[in-house]
């Protein structure tokens, strides 16, 4: 290779990492059903690895028809079929049939499901077969009947456990995407209201529904959001939050780029607004796009508050995610460098504190922020029942046995313990974590150049974070970059009769959520 | 292509044009005018607007940036030569800002810290968000400007109670031939104005940038007006002419309570932000003039190595008259060679027609 050629770029076909053989598991060659009853039993018996897995099923009948009567075969996955709904609803209608009927007409007439399908695609069959249908092979027939008995057991609808309301509804999404996608039809009536479904996942085929609004959502937001999806390469994906990982702009920005829930009446909200929301088979979380930094940072709650207490509660979180951030990095930047901001008095009794601590301010600010985060993780691992009280003990009893062993000062136990609790009382749990990484930014920041040094990083953070976007959308607007109502949508609520257009950065088709004048009535 | 909008590249030009100023600025023509500095700054102000108005004229009916113009009127070898003074008048101001902001922070309360270990801070934060791009940049600078706005204004209003009439007495302090002189010359207002010419194509036409230069200007010389008004009326003379800055100098007259012993340190992040941005966008014009100068595949090397000039041409010690000279690098930034690209340019065109 010449030297000049070393400087050349030259665009990569395949990835330096290749192992032998292929990358990944290549998909199955598709085949179709030939229409011989036989040959199609062993053909799909093959595909389906028949022999290896116990809880495939076949049955094989014949359907009473007017002549003579069809050979037939029943595939089955048993557990997530509903045996007793394919005994009544396909078996006895096709077993008893009607000697004046074709096979055509008895399962156009006889079978009572509402989801029948063909198709002689191998492919889809197996897909179907793993979904909780049955498929009918009908000796002769080139395409397979699909026949809907999903019946699988699974979690019922339950209370929301992380996003509580008082006065909201307390339903919340379960791991089934049929039910998920019926109960935000159920909030929004509305025949606009679209659920579009989309497979994502080689093998592990996991459905996603996308969630929109057709005469409200930008065409541009609901296009991106379809190309996305589409666009996900991958074996398997099981959660939403595996699918917001492959469609976020930015996946080395701590920043999260969607808003993630697990409450039906947010996603119905989200929709009405203009956004769109992913729902994925066997998450009971949805996650919503585009989102803003503001609204990462608003409770389901505040949607049921009256305006101004909404208000005060979201300038208190907004104070407490700065606290969580900053803290830890401003007051070692005071201790180390800028000591004459404090009253001397104050200062003395710090210093004093502090003067048997054997650690500089560093080391010993980060032996209790790792500590903290082993004793949050550790709650987090524990059974719920003896969660807490290991957070008791990591919390209270280490610290003061810190303080009184002289490991620690007893003001470093309050500024780390403000700034825990500060990441606690912001309401996304995302959003939260990024504050808990990004404060050692600040802490090493302020060590090394106090005030100078925690500025540094601040506008490095900001000029990051301004060019974060969500699903196209600027996540600071409508701040930076402003927008025209951006006085309504920067983090803060308005009485609900002045709710009247919807955010701008959204360019939903329609801008006015209701008219000027949306209380119709007349104080006597 | 990367468009700002008119709040964005307003707020950026404020905040270019305004750094140095309202840190500093009041300090020097104290020095000169004594304390009708404001009405200095105020006639600074007019005649930067009069004369941007003159210049951008000068501009309508071109397409395409400075540059642009440039070759127009001089041709490839012409875009060469005064890009090249482009380029180096940026350094020059650049450079005066940094040294200025890495003394007035070691000063205040890093005095422990040598200047070169000071100097990376400030370069470290202005090549990341420089390399991060004009975007984001810009919506940066929209945060930042704001809360140095009201930091600023803040401070305007916590020292108001202590400001005196009787300090702007007698009116036209050293006299009003001083005033007039100090009014045309010594140093131009606002030469990084000439940012506007050189940035078109993020702002899109001649009318826009027009706007968002009057703009920019205002909001600026009323900012930087004011400020030396208060500053004339809280710190009388011959004691508001002293070596420390302005802001630090009101900051530590305030008093909040006995919990706030000092609040000047405070400043820093004023300061930080402010000098952090300016150095930001001055990288990134830097490297954006050399790259359509010298016609660069990419603007990113150039901006390392205008982020490493800026870093090491701020260390080197400098005699009084150098400095000076680098304080008046500013008029051939504006408004000398945009005149005088827009002079040739249409010279050029009517030798043509």
């Amino acid at each position: 290779m010449a030297l000049r050629d070393f400087f050349i770029y030259n665009e990569k076909k395949e990835a330096d990492f290749a192992l032998c053989g292929t990358n990944y598991v290549r998909d199955k060659i598709s085949q179709n059903l030939g229409g011989k009853l036989k040959t199609d039993i062993l053909l799909i018996r093959e595909y389906m690895n028949f022999e290896l897995n116990r809880d495939m099923r076949v049955r094989e009948f014949s359907i009473r028809t007017a002549r003579f009567g069809k050979r037939c075969a029943l595939f089955f996955i048993e557990g997530l079929v509903s045996g007793k709904d394919m005994n009544r609803f396909v078996l006895s209608p096709l077993m008893n049939g009607c000697e004046k009927l074709s096979v055509d007409e008895v399962i156009r007439d006889k079978l009572p499901d509402g989801d029948i399908k063909r198709s002689g695609d191998l492919k889809k069959l197996s897909e179907a077969l793993n979904f909780g249908s049955c498929v009918l092979v009908i000796d002769g027939e080139k395409e397979a009947v699909i026949i809907d008995v999903k019946g699988w057991q699974h979690r019922g609808i339950s209370e929301a456990k992380n996003e509580i309301a008082l006065r909201g509804p307390a339903d919340s999404f379960n791991e089934m995407l049929t039910e998920n996608c019926a109960l935000v039809r159920r909030l929004v009536k509305d025949s606009d209201l679209i659920i579009e479904e989309r497979t994502v996942g080689r093998i592990s085929a996991t459905k996603c529904a996308l969630i929109y609004l057709k005469n409200i959502a930008a065409t541009t937001l609901v296009d991106e959001a379809r190309k996305r999806l589409g666009a996900i390469e991958t074996d398997f994906v099981f959660s939403s939050a595996e699918v917001e990982q492959f469609i976020e702009d930015k996946t080395f920005v701590s920043l999260p780029q969607f808003l993630s829930t697990e409450r039906p009446d947010r996603v119905a909200r989200a929709a009405l607004e203009g956004r769109v929301a992913i729902l994925v088979d066997g998450s009971p979380f949805a996650i919503i796009a585009p989102v803003t930094l503001f609204e990462l940072n608003e409770s389901p709650e505040d949607n049921y508050l009256r305006f101004p207490y909404a208000n005060m509660i979201r300038l208190i979180r907004q104070i407490a995610y700065v606290f969580s951030l900053l803290l830890p990095g401003l007051y070692i930047a005071i201790m180390d460098f800028h000591q004459e901001i404090l009253p001397t008095d104050l200062l003395m009794s710090i210093v004093e504190a502090r003067e048997k601590v054997p650690f500089p301010t560093l080391l010993e600010l980060l032996l209790m922020e790792i500590s903290l985060e082993i004793v949050r993780e550790a709650g987090n691992r524990v059974p719920g029942t003896i969660s807490s009280p290991l957070s008791i003990v990591g919390a209270l009893i280490l610290g003061q046995a810190a303080v009184e062993a002289k490991i620690v000062s007893p003001i470093m136990i309050i500024v780390v313990a403000s700034s825990a609790i500060g990441s606690l009382a912001t309401p996304n749990y995302y959003l939260a974590l990024s504050a808990r990484v990004l404060r050692f930014g600040y802490i090493f920041a302020g060590a090394a150049g106090g005030f100078l040094g925690v500025t540094t990083a601040a506008v490095i953070h900001l000029c990051v974070w301004t060019g974060v976007n969500s699903l196209g959308v600027p996540m600071l607007s409508p701040v930076s970059p402003r927008t025209k109502n951006a006085l309504f949508h920067s983090g803060y609520k308005f009485p609900v009769w002045k709710r009247e257009l919807r955010p701008d950065y959204l360019n939903t088709q329609f801008e006015r959520e209701q008219p000027d004048i949306s209380r119709r009535w007349r104080r006597k | 292509m990367n468009k700002l909008g008119t709040a964005e590249a307003t707020t950026l030009l404020v905040t270019v044009m305004c750094t140095k100023l309202v840190l500093d600025a009041p300090r020097y023509i104290i020095n000169e005018c004594a304390n009708a500095a404001y009405l200095v700054m105020l006639a600074k102000t007019v005649i930067a607007l009069v004369i941007f108005a003159l210049v951008s004229a000068l501009y309508r009916g071109f397409e395409g940036d400075i540059f642009d113009v440039i070759k127009i009127g001089g041709g490839k070898s012409g875009l060469k030569i005064f890009g090249t003074l482009i380029f180096m008048a940026m350094l020059m101001t650049a450079v005066s800002t940094m040294r200025f902001s890495i003394q007035s922070v070691r000063t205040n309360s890093m005095s422990g810290s040598s200047e070169g270990y000071v100097a990376l801070f400030f370069m470290a934060a202005a090549f990341i968000c420089a390399a991060q791009g004009i975007k984001s940049l810009a919506r940066t600078n929209m945060v930042v400007s704001f809360a140095c706005i009201g930091a600023i204004v803040t401070i305007f209003a916590l020292v108001s109670r202590i400001s005196e009439v009787k300090n702007l007495m007698p009116i036209f302090g050293s006299g009003v031939m001083t005033l007039a002189k100090a009014s045309l010359w010594r140093y131009t207002l606002f030469p990084e104005i000439a940012l506007i010419f050189a940035a078109l194509s993020y702002i899109g036409d001649y009318k826009s940038a027009r706007r968002i230069g009057m703009y920019a200007i205002l909001i600026g010389g009323t900012l930087v007006t004011t400020g030396t008004l208060i500053y004339c009326l809280v710190i009388p003379y011959p004691a508001g002419a002293s070596f420390y800055q302005p802001l630090y100098e009101l900051t530590r007259i305030i008093r909040a309570g006995s919990f706030w012993q000092r609040l000047d340190p405070l400043i820093i992040f004023v300061v930080g932000a402010a000098v952090q941005v300016y150095l930001a966008a001055a990288i990134y014009f830097m490297a954006y003039t050399l790259k359509r100068t010298f016609d660069l595949p990419t603007a990113h090397g150039a901006a390392a190595i205008c982020a490493a000039m800026i870093y090491f041409l701020s260390l080197i010690p400098l005699d009084f008259e150098l400095s000076e000279i680098m304080l008046h690098a500013g008029i051939i930034e504006y408004p000398l060679l945009p005149l005088a690209a827009a002079i040739l340019a249409r010279r050029k065109v009517k030798c043509e027609k």
